[in-house]
């Protein structure tokens, strides 16, 4: 009678430890079964002014047309980054006005695949769901006469 | 004797030009025509008698072979005056058309296939929250056109 009473508890603890032992194994498979993905920040000036294109934005002057129009005439590139990393991993750029930029891949969405990305700017946040290879502009703050126009991409990696 | 003899008969075969005879004499120019003579009632007799037996007439024959080797070497002529691709094109005209149709197809839809293959990037984008202590904030999109990509404007009222 006594070694059964002893012997419940015992049990009952082995399970939680089994329990315990299986979230805490399943808890890092699960977010490291997002893949890689490879996020680009690029720090853009733009102003009105005569027409101006920074080389490095040539691939993106279809979207820069399309998005600003007649808003923008100038594009000049403040600072560029990009790089391949987990979800969870912030990419950090310092624009010219001194504050921080951080764009943070949280992975992807479960149905449609679809890229989550995080803005951490100040005390600006944002949350938003972009396709594969898509493209997201924060924009609006003063400097140097101009706009500062924040490009962010984010692409699923391939390999 | 003879090397006159074979010069008449050859300028009436036509394997010496005509002019060989102005160096001889009236006999040898009198011994020539007879032997043109000669060879033209030869040349008739063997036509006739093969067209009697229905044998091809040779000498057609190797005049029309002889009009296809002139005329190739005519257009071999031409060809190296204009040029190999216009002559081919003035001789054979669908061994010129035929694959440069089929390159102009060819590049057209690879050019199909190529700019399908980098179909431009659908920048659509879900902002599911956004916040700030201060300032203005809106999203600029037009989620009828997914090239164009979404702004999110943080504006500070204090500048404007």
């Amino acid at each position: 009678m006594r070694n059964g009473s002893v012997r419940k508890p015992r049990a009952v603890l082995a399970c939680l430890a089994g329990a315990l032992i299986v979230a805490a194994l399943a808890a890092p498979v699960s977010a490291s079964a997002d893949p890689k993905a490879t996020v680009s920040v690029t720090v853009i000036l733009a102003k009105k002014g005569p027409p101006h294109l920074h080389p490095a934005l040539q691939p993106m002057w279809d979207t820069l047309r399309q998005t600003f129009g007649e808003k923008f005439a100038s594009y000049d590139v403040h600072d560029q980054v990009s790089r391949k990393v987990d979800p969870g991993t912030p990419v950090d750029v310092m624009l010219p006005n001194g504050v921080k930029f951080s764009a943070i891949y949280a992975g992807i969405t479960p149905d449609k695949g679809l890229l989550r990305v995080n803005i951490d700017m100040g005390d600006f946040q944002t949350k938003v769901r972009i396709h594969d290879g898509g493209v997201f502009f924060q924009a609006g703050q003063k400097h140097d006469g101009g706009t500062l126009v924040v490009a962010v991409r984010a692409a699923l990696d391939k390999n | 004797m003879f090397g006159r003899k074979r010069d008449a008969m050859r300028v009436a075969d036509g394997a010496l030009p005509r002019d060989v005879l102005d160096a001889m004499g009236p006999a040898d120019r009198a011994e020539a025509a007879a032997f043109a003579d000669l060879s033209a009632v030869v040349r008739s007799a063997s036509a006739a008698r093969s067209q009697a037996a229905g044998i091809p007439d040779f000498e057609r024959m190797f005049a029309g072979v002889e009009a296809r080797v002139e005329a190739g070497r005519r257009e071999a002529a031409e060809t190296a005056r204009t040029g190999w691709l216009a002559g081919l094109m003035h001789r054979r005209p669908l061994w010129v058309l035929a694959p440069a149709g089929a390159t102009i197809m060819a590049v057209a839809l690879g050019w199909v296939l190529v700019s399908g293959g980098e179909a431009r990037p659908d920048n659509t984008c879900f902002v599911d929250s956004y916040d700030a202590d201060r300032g203005s904030i809106f999203v600029d999109q037009d989620p009828d056109d997914p090239a164009q990509a979404t702004v999110i404007w943080v504006v500070d009222e204090e500048e404007g």
